[in-house]
């Protein structure tokens, strides 16, 4: 027999807690074992790895004036590798549900001493895993690449004469006034946690899209149809931050605005500034909205219904 | 007095204005191997989802060794292991790492509980095996695998022999008798396979547009519903001319002298009664020897 019977007291008590994370790991287990999932981190590793390099290469092939800094490479790369990680999430959020539909899965799990919410709850916690690992991803990728840029360009862009480095790898620093060699605007420790801040900040937006991936998931039993239209709607909003009408009145309210805000911030820590990140919190808070909402409705609409399939 | 495993009471289910379950009242006792028959569209499959907690009733009530399944859900799904509808599973998983997730979405399953049903269902080689690769029968096996994990005593089948080919459904029945004799299992079975049913079931219902027509030991409603009797007589035409019409008959049909009068075995000598009283000779009245198939049919016929 199973532990229902000692933990069926209220909806969340221990025993639903205890529910919750079990179902959570198992949740996690076919995560893990699914393809879309270990595909989105190496996808994400690739792009991110890959754009840094390019990068990296373009400017000191083309013996361009503009170079990277370490810390402006580790940023740039991550933000912009993010931003198709943040496309395959969103599928991933929109599989999340359909995929048992279609597949005829949810019959057999639901079907078993555990309520519809636990369930729900532990596939959006699994989905904040992913979401977690991929950012992380992302930023490890990104960090690799920024600490191999060579010591003379270690600096911020167009920094003017260039302060001895020491080298080896990474080779990230603490960031030093180019005018006055020796003095140091802000340690490696202050600009790594302004950063790191930063990316923390970045899982929420990218989270908005993985959690409206999951709403429409719920909405549509069909997989297939879930994650083309989650994709579209993630790329029509993607789109609206080159119309300047949309991006002035609309764009802002886009939850993938605040990518953007937050990366622009994670430069400007880079080159030794203190961030203004109140400037990005609204975006931030207003894609929390988009979760919160998106998941309330989500595991309220999926405890609602009859499983028919 | 026997145990009542599964109670249904005045269970109904209404999809706007469709009645999909209208009151059914069902009575499983422990120890039953119960045949839940109807055709397609009659409510068997919305009546498994509502026991199983993926359908809502919209009125009446499930109970499960007497636990409210609706108040007390946790309680009462968690003495049922099922298979509703085709057996689905994790299809990039291995047939034994689908277990594995499903005894731990269960919880409280011992270790070495897996091992033990897939030995009961003879799938220890094949149960390493990716699930995309098995057949229609693995499938079903492996679903009964999962129903069995929680060693529940109660096991809710829904037409689990479709599409299984002939030795794959003796196969199937075998196991089937097996866990009801060797483990005490109730089972209530879903299925169109009526010779099947009639084999295996000591207990059957039939519903028709979601209501209940008949309920009890397969014995007693084959013994005690309609019957088709056979009847010889002098003139063919005359007889069905008398017994036309007659409230007690509910079938008729001429084969040259012979006449296929379906009644209740109650009314059976009003045939004889009648067709003498008439003028008709009767050589012979004898019951034909009736199958679940023949009351199934009747039963749909009205």
């Amino acid at each position: 027999m199973t532990d229902a019977k000692s933990h069926n007291r209220g909806p969340l008590g221990l025993g639903s807690l205890r529910r919750i994370g079990r179902l959570t790991w198992v949740e996690i287990r076919k995560l893990v074992s699914h393809k879309l999932f270990p595909a989105a981190v190496i996808i994400t590793l690739l792009v991110t790895a890959g754009l840094g390099l390019a990068a990296k290469n373009f400017t000191e092939s083309t013996g361009s004036t503009v170079r990277f800094s370490n810390y402006s490479l580790w940023v740039a790369s991550a933000g912009y590798g993010l931003q198709v990680s943040a496309l395959l999430l969103t599928a991933l959020g929109a599989m999340a549900m359909s995929s048992e539909a279609t597949g005829r899965t949810l019959n057999t799990v639901l079907a078993r001493p555990i309520r519809r919410f636990e369930f729900a709850i532990a596939k959006v916690l699994s989905l904040v895993f992913a979401t977690v690992a991929v950012v992380l991803a992302a930023a490890l990728a990104a960090w690799i690449v920024g600490g191999t840029v060579p010591e003379k360009h270690s600096l911020p862009i167009h920094r003017g004469e260039l302060a001895p480095r020491p080298g080896g790898f990474p080779t990230y620093a603490d960031v030093v006034d180019p005018q006055y060699p020796d003095t140091v605007i802000a340690t490696r420790g202050e600009v790594m946690g302004e950063i790191l801040y930063g990316f923390m900040l970045l899982v929420v937006p990218v989270l908005a899209g993985v959690s409206l991936g999951f709403l429409l998931g719920t909405l549509i039993e069909s997989s297939g149809l879930a994650v083309g239209i989650a994709v579209g709607v993630f790329m029509t909003l993607e789109a609206t931050k080159f119309i300047p009408v949309f991006e002035e009145y609309l764009g802002r309210l886009a939850f993938n605005y605040p990518m953007t805000r937050i990366t622009t911030l994670m430069l400007e820590a880079g080159k030794g500034t203190v961030p203004q990140w109140h400037d990005a919190l609204v975006g931030v808070g207003i894609s929390a909205i988009y979760v919160a909402v998106s998941l309330l409705v989500s595991v309220t609409l999926f405890c609602r219904r009859d499983i028919t399939l | 007095m026997a145990t009542a495993v599964l109670k249904t009471i005045d269970l109904t289910k209404r999809f706007g204005r469709f009645t999909a379950v209208d009151r059914l009242c069902l009575e499983v006792n422990e120890g039953d191997v119960f045949g839940f028959l109807g055709p397609n569209g009659a409510g068997k499959t919305t009546t498994m989802r509502m026991i199983v907690g993926l359908v809502r009733p919209t009125s009446g009530r499930i109970e499960v060794n007497g636990v409210d399944a609706r108040r007390h859900f946790l309680d009462a799904i968690a003495q049922i292991g099922s298979l509703v509808d085709i057996p689905a599973f994790y299809r990039h998983l291995t047939g034994r790492s689908n277990l594995s997730l499903l005894a731990q979405v269960a919880g409280g399953v011992p270790k070495g509980r897996v091992d033990e049903v897939i030995e009961a269902v003879g799938m220890q080689k094949a149960c390493l095996k990716k699930v995309k690769t098995y057949s229609h029968g693995m499938l079903q096996r492996l679903a009964i695998a999962q129903a069995l994990l929680t060693r529940p005593p109660l096991l809710i089948l829904d037409e689990p022999t479709t599409g299984l080919d002939p030795e794959g459904k003796l196969e199937f029945l075998h196991l089937l008798r097996s866990l009801a004799r060797d483990q005490r299992i109730t089972i209530f079975i879903s299925s169109h396979l009526l010779e099947e049913v009639e084999e295996i079931c000591n207990r059957a219902a039939i519903i028709k547009d979601g209501r209940l027509l008949v309920c009890g030991e397969v014995r007693s409603l084959l013994a005690e519903e309609l019957r088709t009797y056979r009847t010889v007589v002098s003139d063919a035409a005359k007889a069905r001319a008398l017994l036309d019409g007659r409230p007690w008959v509910h079938g008729l049909s001429v084969e040259g002298r012979r006449l296929l009068v379906t009644a209740r075995q109650d009314d059976a000598p009003q045939i004889a009664d009648t067709l003498v009283k008439g003028g008709v000779a009767l050589e012979e009245l004898s019951p034909q020897a009736k199958s679940l198939r023949t009351l199934f049919m009747e039963l749909m016929k009205e």
